[in-house]
């Protein structure tokens, strides 16, 4: 029975929506505690819950340490976050509505991550995916407005195209829901490629990731640190999910995806580089680091023998990216709201080199493990793109930097930092430290991280990339690149809108005086007439009774 | 017991009948009284219907016969499928009555209207009861009768125009309609419905007649369900008061069409038969088309009811495209598009005619941030609109899994494409008008705000009467979706129906 606490995680932010009602506002803060039951259920995790009256076959629940750690940090960035919003909110008239979208779409989240069959994920998708474009348009404004249009276009997009592969994979599957079942049943080219789509939209690597420059910047700061930190890996975990394991014809998809993975990480970073706004150039390192978990599936799916080192990968990948690039969307919130002290900005350098891997951080130990597992694997070619990889990322995270700085030096608003933002992005902040020492994923994984021969393998390439920035950025000042796939995603989002629009009339229909029906409206208005009629019929139907009675 | 079970059937039909012949006697001013004949009416049947539910989920059968005209008797009798419809009928004339006295208050006519609305959810409750396919017709002529008044109510030109189209349409599907049911019945005389349907025997001797009468029978069921080309009555009919819309498009005249097909099919031809004579292509193919035919043209409309009738158009022939796929599963999801397409519609023009009624708002431009002034009913409309679109846990969704799974079964794998075609095109046409309710600026204040209920944001923001049915019909759009496993639920009772139909 204790499986309950599943259902639990998921009504209690629905619930929590009630007090939204509270005109008072004295319990609203509450909302933003809605996903520590989700963090408790991470650390411990109880028995499956079978909600079969939902839809036969239904499970929740974490089965495998992948779904756990993601679970884990989930919660801990929504609730980091949630205290973000919560202060920076403070004085928004529309926070109510933000507070609503906010829940849907936490609702959402924790249910595909803690779904064990695929109707129960693609339910916990769909809620986070829509659901979150209430937060991208929330502050208004044509930027927004534009951003959220892009959004919702590509989402619904995606959405029926997992439709569509979701009712072939159960066909695959003959019938069952769970997701377990479908790592074991063949796939067909066409189911292949429709999640690929489908959850690549949502995941947004090279060439699906159009809306997430627009995006991130449109959002409030708490909005871009959920939806870059925990929502676009819901995309990465569907494939992950619905996609068969050890399957000989998709190992052939396997170097393509590898590819596409590089590509997507490069190119972000070169994109990233040119950008002049923080928030724009978070995006295209989201788009990059995507591509290392793009990498990190193409990977699993081309290893047919022995998958284990890669859930493993993608655990703390996804822990240690998501909760670094959470910290960063916040600063970079912070950076052009209040002059940041000079301990903040140690603390904001935190996050930005675990990114690129700095030794004794997560991040390090999740390169690591990527590393280790391409050592295992026949493509140690790989290895010198990883590096390289570093590298770049770490000129970009400098460019991150540079740009927050720039944006910090014209803020006139000296007042002191509120301390619900120390406590919420700091703490974000410092769990790139933390994490090799608390978070039992980590803690298994540190040992070849922390030896002596691995810290200098990932300090030359940081130290690298701090020589070349400055030659970088004199090449790339004032240059641009646009990227042509968001110029021509605008276009036919916007051609999309108008086209769609009905033609206006030219003046509105003058309205017609309600007249009298004559022939039936008079004779009606007449009551003996009526009355007439229906005695007639009923004394008829009274004797239709009695004569069927008799 | 044996009395009471031959009663049933026709008690029901008078629970309603029997209230509106007295409500036209009544006179304008006896509101409380006329009220009260609805509201017990409505009581009355629901409790019948409920006592009929538990008895044929136990294996009785409720049946009436009586002596009509020669080899065919007036049967109305109880079995899963009607109760199915029946059940719907009662709990949305329910929300519906409700809805309709808050709507009409200052108006005129109540007890024409009124009694008409009775006589309209007899017929319907009639039609759904009907054993054989002669008192299936009675009832189905009786409906387009009962209802023309309804559509006429505002005795505006428009309106009058719009019910001479629906008689012309109406009338003319119900002498299709007729032919078909004569050449059936001089074939085979007109015994009960049944599973497998009672014209196998005539296969081998009569395909070209049997088809013929199936091509007569679905253009005649075909006016009332608007399958493409015989739509064109339905959005000229959205110029009714909006309660009768809600009706017309979510129980009464629709589904009365989409209902008959479905026995045409499985109780008249049977599942068998309509494979061997090859009938369900042409039908597959016509539904397929209308799916996206009404989608598209619910695009190029600028009114709200108008969007949301041609919206009907597409969403009716989902259940036609359910039984036409000849599949277990494929039926299943198109009967239970019958409930659920019911409940989210219902919701989708209770929530127009709030808008109408109390902020004078009929056009999509003018729907800009009229979430901020009526939150709720905006949110009923959301969730209806996202329904529609298949998204789950909504109802809407439930039907595109089993259509959808049902499509494949049957190896028709293209039709998954008209599924996320239509769910796409839906989006398309309802999400701006999500867009503008929430996110749009509104005015001021609202220039006809008529402060209905007490035009306060929230629990006040209408007249309660109006508010109370869009809330309970939007609820039950997800409890039917969230709730679709448990035994009580619509899709439950699906299986019930269907699983006879093909010996499951």
């Amino acid at each position: 029975m204790t499986g309950f606490f599943w259902l639990g995680i998921i009504v209690l932010p629905l619930l929590s929506a009630l007090l939204l009602l509270d005109a008072g506002k004295r319990w609203r803060p509450l909302i933003w505690l809605a996903p520590l039951p989700a963090l408790g259920l991470a650390w411990f995790p109880l028995e499956v819950l079978r909600v079969d009256f939902l839809w036969p076959g239904a499970r929740w629940g974490v089965e495998d340490d992948l779904a756990r750690n993601w679970l884990g940090f989930t919660a801990l960035l929504w609730l980091g976050a949630g205290l973000y919003a919560w202060q920076n909110h403070k004085d928004d008239p529309h926070a109510p509505r933000f507070q609503a979208f906010w829940l849907l779409t936490l609702t959402g989240n924790l249910l595909l991550l803690i779904a064990l069959d695929g109707i129960s994920f693609y339910v916990g998708f769909t809620l986070m995916s829509i659901s979150a474009y209430g937060l991208i348009i929330h502050k208004g404004g044509p930027g927004p407005i534009q951003a959220g249009r892009l959004y919702v276009q590509l989402a619904i997009l995606g959405e029926m195209l997992i439709y569509a592969a979701l009712m072939l994979r159960i066909q695959e599957a003959e019938g069952s829901l769970l997701l377990s079942d479908w790592q074991q049943s063949p796939i067909s080219p066409l189911t292949a490629s429709l999640l690929l789509v489908g959850f690549g939209i949502k995941a947004g690597f090279f060439p699906l990731h159009i809306w997430l420059p627009l995006a991130h910047p449109a959002a409030p700061p708490a909005a871009s640190a959920v939806l870059s930190g925990a929502m676009i890996k819901a995309g990465i975990l569907g494939l992950w999910r619905f996609l068969p394991e050890a399957d000989a014809n998709l190992a052939n998809w396997s170097p393509w995806l590898i590819a596409l993975g590089l590509v997507s990480a490069f190119y972000g970073v070169a994109l990233g580089l040119l950008q002049t706004r923080v928030k724009t150039a978070l995006a295209y390192s989201s788009i990059s680091q995507i591509g290392y978990l793009l990498v990190i599936l193409g990977l699993a799916l081309g290893t047919v023998h022995d998958v284990s080192p890669w859930p493993a990968a993608l655990a703390l990948f996804g822990v240690h990216h998501g909760l670094a690039k959470g910290a960063l969307f916040m600063g970079a919130g912070l950076a052009m709201t209040v002059k940041l002290p000079r301990s903040a900005w140690v603390l904001m350098t935190l996050p930005a080199l675990a990114l690129a891997g700095l030794p004794l951080t997560g991040g390090a130990i999740a390169k690591t493990a990527l590393k280790t597992g391409v050592y295992d694997s026949d493509l140690t070619m790989l290895i010198t793109l990883l590096s390289l990889g570093s590298l770049t990322t770490t000129l970009l995270v400098i460019r991150i930097m540079v740009l927050m700085r720039q944006a910090n030096e014209a803020i006139a608003n000296h007042n002191r930092m509120p301390r619900a933002y120390w406590c919420s992005w700091g703490l974000l902040s410092l769990t790139p430290l933390l994490l090799p020492w608390l978070w039992p994923v980590f803690i298994d994984n540190r040992s070849k991280a922390l030896a002596a021969d691995a810290l200098w393998d990932q300090m030359s390439p940081i130290l690298l990339a701090f020589i070349l920035y400055g030659i970088v950025s004199r090449l790339m000042a004032g240059k641009t690149l646009p990227d042509p796939g968001l110029g021509l995603s605008r276009w036919i989002s916007l051609r999309l809108k108008k086209g769609l629009q009905p033609a206006k009339p030219a003046t509105s229909p003058p309205a017609e005086p309600a007249r009298a029906l004559p022939p039936l409206g008079t004779r009606w208005q007449k009551q003996t007439d009526s009355v007439t009629l229906a005695s007639a019929l009923l004394a008829a139907l009274l004797l239709l009774l009695i004569g069927w009675l008799v | 017991m044996n009395f009471l079970q031959q009663a049933m059937p026709l008690l029901v039909v008078l629970s309603s009948l029997i209230p509106g012949l007295i409500i036209f006697t009544l006179r304008e001013d006896q509101r409380a009284l006329r009220t009260f004949l609805n509201l017990a009416g409505v009581s009355v049947q629901l409790v019948l219907v409920a006592l009929m539910l538990l008895g044929v989920s136990r294996g009785f059968s409720f049946k009436l016969q009586l002596p009509f005209i020669p080899n065919a008797d007036l049967i109305l009798r109880a079995d899963a499928l009607s109760l199915q419809f029946v059940t719907l009928s009662s709990v949305l004339w329910l929300a519906t009555t409700l809805y309709a006295i808050g709507y009409l208050k200052g108006s005129a006519q109540h007890s024409r209207f009124f009694g008409y609305f009775s006589l309209c959810v007899s017929t319907t409750v009639g039609l759904a009861l009907a054993g054989n396919l002669i008192t299936f017709l009675l009832f189905y002529e009786l409906l387009t009768l009962t209802t023309f008044p309804l559509l006429v109510h505002r005795g505006t030109r428009e309106a009058l125009k719009a019910g001479k189209i629906y008689l012309a349409y109406t009338l003319t599907g119900g002498t299709l309609l007729l032919l078909g049911i004569v050449v059936l019945h001089s074939l085979a005389g007109s015994p009960e419905f049944m599973t497998n349907g009672y014209l196998q025997a005539f296969q081998d001797d009569h395909r070209l007649t049997l088809t013929l009468a199936f091509a007569l029978l679905i253009a005649g069921l075909g006016v009332k369900a608007a399958l493409f080309p015989l739509h064109g009555w339905l959005p000229r009919a959205m110029v009714a008061p909006a309660p009768v819309s809600a009706l017309l498009h979510a129980v009464a005249v629709v589904k009365a069409g989409a209902f008959g097909i479905i026995r045409v099919v499985h109780d008249v031809y049977g599942i068998s038969l309509a494979h061997t004579l090859n009938l369900m292509s042409p039908l597959l193919w016509l539904a397929a088309f209308t799916i996206i035919f009404g989608s598209v043209m619910a695009l190029r409309q600028n009114e709200i009811k108008k969007r949301l009738a041609y919206s009907t158009v597409s969403q009716v022939s989902y259940i036609t495209l359910g039984v036409a796929l000849l599949g277990p599963i494929a039926a299943i999801g198109g009967l239970v598009h019958l409930v659920h397409q019911g409940l989210m519609k219902v919701t989708l023009f209770f929530c127009a005619g709030i808008f109408a009624e109390t902020l004078h708002v009929h056009r999509i431009q003018d729907m800009n941030g009229i979430g901020r002034r009526m939150p709720l009913t905006m949110a009923a409309f959301t969730v209806g609109a996202l329904g529609m679109m298949g998204l789950p846990p909504i109802a809407g969704f439930v039907t595109k899994w089993y259509l959808g799974m049902g499509a494949l079964e049957m190896g028709q794998p293209w039709v998954l494409l008209i599924l996320v075609g239509s769910g796409i095109l839906n989006a398309l046409y309802f999400l701006p008008l999500i867009y503008r309710g929430w996110f749009g600026l509104a005015p001021e204040r609202w220039p006809e705000d008529t402060g209905l209920g007490g035009g306060i944001p929230g629990w006040r923001e209408t007249h309660w009467m109006l508010l109370a049915p869009t809330l309970f019909t939007a609820l039950a759009s997800i409890l039917v979706g969230v709730l679709a496993g448990t035994p009580i639920s619509p899709l439950a009772w699906t299986h019930f129906i269907v699983n006879p139909e093909f010996g499951l």
